[in-house]
């Protein structure tokens, strides 16, 4: 190749750099913004209305300096009506969602026992979830409770805003080995992992490189095609594969040698199976069967009609829907309403045809609605365009004296434009 | 190989400039309406409200900005911000004639200020016949009053989409290069 040429093929080459830079110039230009959340919208709304079902969270506190311990709390039951489409909670991990490891998660707890692998978890049954956090990196972070299915991804519960103020220079992360030395997990051994991340960093660039330099890829390929492997049977390569391969094998015998000789106490990374039993089922005298829903698109209204039955000995009354982490309630459940929820997830728009409670003994139908914008801004009521389009979520109800009842609902789900 | 490196270069030029026609910043001739994100945005000065219209009783598919029909109308308008459901607002649709002195005059539409708790105005009307018409949204109660202003055309169908102009102007450019190129090469071949 001439000199002439390899100029030519470089000016090619300086044009497809100009190309490189002005698509990226130009999706820079185009599309950049600040991502505020975790686009936990666009998530199906059959994952988040029918698969967990989020209550009683609590974000504590949420303003923070680096290095203080934060919790986020909470209890979640899994629908009885679990879509069909999605994987079962057969080995499921409790995560929290955040943008980055803003906090460090000290310990995770579920129904009061150390959960740090996945397992199994029972449908129709629930759980109660402590999740303790150590602030990190300063910023105003939005944070889910989430938990990981096997073979349905992430489910994210809701979320809030929760600050951290300080500088992330300052933060330390210390805990005590079993031979009693303090190390800080923040910086421990950060330049050895460098180190590391180097040598086979260098070592594949080296194995690559070397094949690329030595006629390239699709050259080889061709002649491989056109004549076979002889041709390319160089002796070097063999040595130089030979040559890579024992380095490899050294590098990772002696890099374990090392290690045990210098650590010689470690605990390897858990697996296995959690097996959390869920709570207890509470007694509840409250029985729901649900038999027709219908969602008034322009007026953005679930609208439920359902058969309540009241099984207990004292009157009860409907407080609160929640679904996919949105609390809709009236005058009742506005009184029980968690203060420090966040309020871009609470709805005031849920009324029934009649207000007054069941009595003891009674059957009867109730025709609820929850209206907000929030169906739409949420983006649940994409679900109308799915091809099983069934709503789900938690009603809560109370006694006189005050004891919560949760029933998990569902239906299927009619889009009507009542108003016209 | 110079032949080459030319015909490349037109190439470029010709991708690059299809790409700038296509990716060139929205016009708002529909003032404090626009499609922001896949999503039909009404602004009203720092707040923004979800737009939604529907004809259900002529077309199955929502529409942003013009109304497509005349008719039976139902538009949605969805407060995105929290700190929109403790404020008055106030919805008024009249008919395009230049001047806005006398609004009564020319108000077809007029929903009074009145506070939404769940967030969601509801507004339904028949326009009887095409025209010009400007949307006029209010929310008084906060620390400024705010209004906005959207000029709409009903009746006039679904405009283009503006894929469906561009996408025929850069296939027509680019063939035409093509073309171009091809003949060029065919007049003054290169040495191999």
């Amino acid at each position: 190749m001439s000199i002439k040429s390899i100029f030519k093929l470089g000016v090619l080459g300086l044009y497809g750099a100009a190309i490189g830079a002005a698509s990226l110039a130009m999706t820079l230009a185009v599309d950049v913004k600040t991502a505020a959340a975790h686009g936990e919208r666009s998530q199906e709304p059959f994952l988040r209305m029918r698969t967990i079902q989020w209550y009683d969270l609590k974000w504590q506190p949420k303003v923070t300096k680096v290095n203080d311990i934060a919790t986020i709390t909470g209890k979640f039951h899994l629908a009885e009506d679990w879509p069909r489409a999605v994987g079962k909670p057969e080995r499921a991990f409790f995560n929290i969602g955040s943008p980055s490891p803003v906090f460090v998660r000290l310990s995770t707890k579920l129904n009061g026992e150390p959960t740090f692998i996945s397992g199994p978890l029972v449908i129709g049954r629930d759980y109660e979830f402590e999740v303790r956090l150590k602030a990190r990196i300063p910023g105003r972070h939005h944070m889910h409770a989430m938990v990981n299915v096997k073979e349905a991804g992430p489910i994210a519960g809701p979320a809030s805003w929760m600050n951290i103020s300080g500088s992330w220079d300052d933060f330390t992360n210390p805990i005590t080995t079993l031979t009693g030395k303090t190390i800080d997990l923040e910086t421990f051994n950060f330049g050895n992992g460098i180190f590391w991340h180097l040598v086979w960093l260098g070592l594949g660039c080296f194995w690559i490189g070397y094949y690329v330099a030595r006629p390239m890829f699709l050259p080889r390929s061709r002649v491989l095609l056109a004549y076979g492997d002889e041709l390319l049977l160089d002796p070097m390569d063999r040595k130089v594969a030979w040559g890579v391969a024992i380095l490899t094998c050294a590098l990772v015998w002696g890099g374990y040698r090392y290690t045990e000789s210098v650590h010689p106490y470690t605990v390897p990374i858990q697996a296995g199976e959690s097996k959390v039993e869920p709570m207890p089922i509470a007694p509840n005298p409250v029985a729901i069967k649900v038999t027709h829903a219908n969602y008034d698109v322009p007026g953005r209204a679930l609208r439920v009609t359902m058969d309540i039955t009241n099984n207990g000995d004292s009157p009860i009354s409907i407080g609160e829907f929640t679904t996919a982490g949105v609390r809709f309630v009236n005058k009742l459940g506005q009184t029980h309403l968690d203060p420090d929820y966040p309020r871009e997830l609470v709805a005031t728009g849920l009324s029934m045809d009649n207000d007054s409670s069941i009595a003891p003994g009674e059957t009867r139908e109730v025709k609820m609605e929850a209206k907000d914008a929030l169906w739409e801004v949420q983006r649940l009521m994409a679900l109308l365009g799915d091809p099983e389009s069934r709503f789900g979520g938690l009603l809560m109800t109370w006694d006189e004296e005050g004891n919560r009842y949760i029933n998990s609902i569902a239906g299927a789900v009619i889009p009507v434009f009542t108003k016209l | 190989m110079s032949a080459r490196i030319a015909a490349m270069k037109q190439i470029v030029l010709t991708v690059l400039l299809a790409a700038s026609v296509m990716f060139t910043s929205q016009v708002q001739a529909h003032g404090g309406l626009a499609l922001a994100d896949d999503m039909c945005v009404l602004t009203v000065g720092p707040y923004r409200m979800h737009f939604t219209g529907y004809q259900p009783l002529s077309q199955e598919e929502e529409f942003c900005e013009d109304i497509p029909e005349v008719g039976k109308t139902v538009i949605a308008l969805d407060y995105i911000q929290e700190e929109l459901r403790p404020l008055t607002t106030e919805v008024r649709i009249i008919r395009d004639t230049g001047s806005e002195e006398n609004l009564d005059a020319i108000t077809v539409y007029h929903l009074p200020p009145k506070v939404y708790p769940s967030a969601s105005i509801n507004i339904e009307h028949t326009f009887p016949e095409k025209g010009k018409f400007v949307g006029l949204v209010t929310v008084t109660g906060g620390a400024q009053d705010y209004v906005s202003r959207f000029p709409f055309s009903v009746g006039e169908g679904r405009p283009t989409p503006k894929i469906a102009i561009i996408a025929p102007i850069v296939l027509v450019i680019a063939a035409g290069a093509f073309f171009m190129m091809r003949s060029r090469s065919k007049t003054h071949p290169t040495a191999a």
